[in-house]
């Protein structure tokens, strides 16, 4: 099942419409891409307090989950990224989005909302998001990086052992034979 | 040439020089090794899970022949020394010097070969194969993905790194880890959060989020190689001048053996 809690970060810019508004996919923006789940910004501070239905269908399926929540309160206006305490030596950033978890790796989807609040009902656009795909670990290729330096280093010891041994050989014929 | 004209007590003279070089080398050859094979990053595990451990066998083989070759050294120069006609000692110092001379042939050829092993999915594999790999198919298995285990905890909680290249490597690749944490509560290790003093994450919803600040980005790859490259950088190569100066050496004094001593 999905979290039903907003996670605290991010937050991102919508347009205001009258009764359709705009979300976007704010994922792999300020985080890296997850293979099984992604944020989906939050709808706009109008809606504060309205009941939000979240549709998340894979593309080519006609039905998919539906989450449900409650509309945070905004904090001023819902800012891609909000300094909240800033103090010289460091910031402190807050997201507000929504994390739709245990999708399906590599596969893409459809993403809108549809919120009601009081006696209106707002949607918003359609918008595709995908998951990372995930690898096998044995497509990890294993191969040498091969460099000069072991081809030197055999070589050059090779030729020095062989000429020892045969320094020796000679010196020791030289010898025996005064 | 007689034994007691100048230019052969030069020749003489230098070969000795020669001799009591090899000596120091081989007393620094055997205090490099040792360092080397005590390990201070405590990355051994990494590498005998790959079964890849070869240079901490050039290493140790390198101690011993540091050793030889003082030993050897001393052994030269009192050969040197000796006024006898018959002298054996330079003979039992050219004999034991091949011995030993192979066996640090094998040792830098070892290392240099091994350090070519060192590639980010060597390590990649091996952590995504073995990281928290609970599964109990023999002792050996057992034993060598609990190490790799506490190897990496250590490291991406000392060294402020996580995975090899980087978190994403967690979610790119299935992964030992993934089949016992859900996704959602582990996109990767905590281990890879940044810590408060009492090493509790600062924040774990933002780490698990990956805000940058919250979760260490860097991966672990440069912390790994840096050593053991160095490792078998030292190993391969000093030796390699070693044998180079020793070589010079040893034809200088068979040279002296077959012209001067008889």
């Amino acid at each position: 099942m999905a979290f039903l809690t907003p996670t605290l970060l991010l937050l991102v810019l919508l347009d205001l419409g009258a009764a359709e508004f705009n979300i976007s996919s704010i994922s792999g923006l300020l985080s890296p891409a997850l293979a099984e789940s992604f944020l989906v910004a939050l709808p706009p501070c109008h809606l504060t307090g309205g009941t939000a239905a979240l549709t998340v269908r894979r593309i080519n399926e006609t039905t998919g989950l539906t989450h449900n929540f409650i509309v945070p309160p905004c904090r001023g206006r819902r800012d891609l990224v909000s300094v909240v305490y800033s103090s010289g030596s460091f910031t402190v950033t807050r997201l507000s989005a929504y994390q739709v978890t245990n999708l399906i790796p590599g596969t893409s989807y459809y993403v809108s909302y549809s919120v009601v609040k009081g006696n209106t009902i707002e949607s918003s656009n359609r918008v595709r998001m995908a998951t990372l795909p995930r690898r096998k670990v044995e497509t990890l290729g294993l191969g040498m990086a091969r460099t000069g330096g072991m081809i030197v280093i055999t070589v050059l010891l090779s030729v020095a052992m062989f000429l020892l041994v045969v320094g020796f050989i000679v010196a020791l014929v030289l010898g025996a034979r005064k | 040439m007689a034994k007691g004209d100048s230019s052969v007590r030069c020749f003489q003279g230098l070969l000795i020089f020669g001799n009591v070089i090899i000596g120091m080398c081989g007393i620094a050859l055997t205090a490099e090794c040792i360092f080397f094979v005590s390990d201070q990053h405590s990355l051994y595990h990494l590498l005998e899970a790959t079964d890849n451990d070869d240079i901490y066998g050039a290493a140790w083989i390198g101690i011993f022949v540091g050793i030889c070759l003082f030993c050897l050294s001393v052994l030269g120069i009192r050969g040197h020394h000796e006024m006898q006609a018959e002298n054996l000692l330079l003979f039992q110092y050219f004999i034991l010097m091949f011995i030993v001379y192979a066996f640090e042939v094998a040792s830098s050829i070892t290392a240099a070969v091994q350090r070519d092993f060192f590639t980010t999915n060597l390590f990649l594999r091996q952590m995504l194969e073995r990281y928290q790999n609970k599964s109990q198919s023999n002792n050996d298995d057992i034993w060598k993905n609990r190490e790799v285990t506490k190897t990496w905890d250590r490291l991406m909680l000392l060294e402020k790194c996580c995975g090899v290249n980087g978190p994403s490597d967690w979610q790119k690749y299935k992964s030992a880890f993934r089949d016992v944490n859900n996704d959602a509560d582990y996109p990767w290790p905590h281990q890879c959060c940044v810590m408060d003093t009492l090493y509790k994450p600062l924040n774990l919803d933002a780490c698990k989020l990956g805000v940058s600040g919250y979760y260490h980005s860097k991966g672990c790859y440069e912390l790994i190689s840096g050593p053991m490259n160095r490792h078998a950088w030292g190993v391969a190569w000093f030796g390699f001048a070693i044998l180079c100066w020793t070589f010079c050496v040893l034809l200088g004094t068979m040279f002296y053996w077959s012209r001067i001593e008889y």
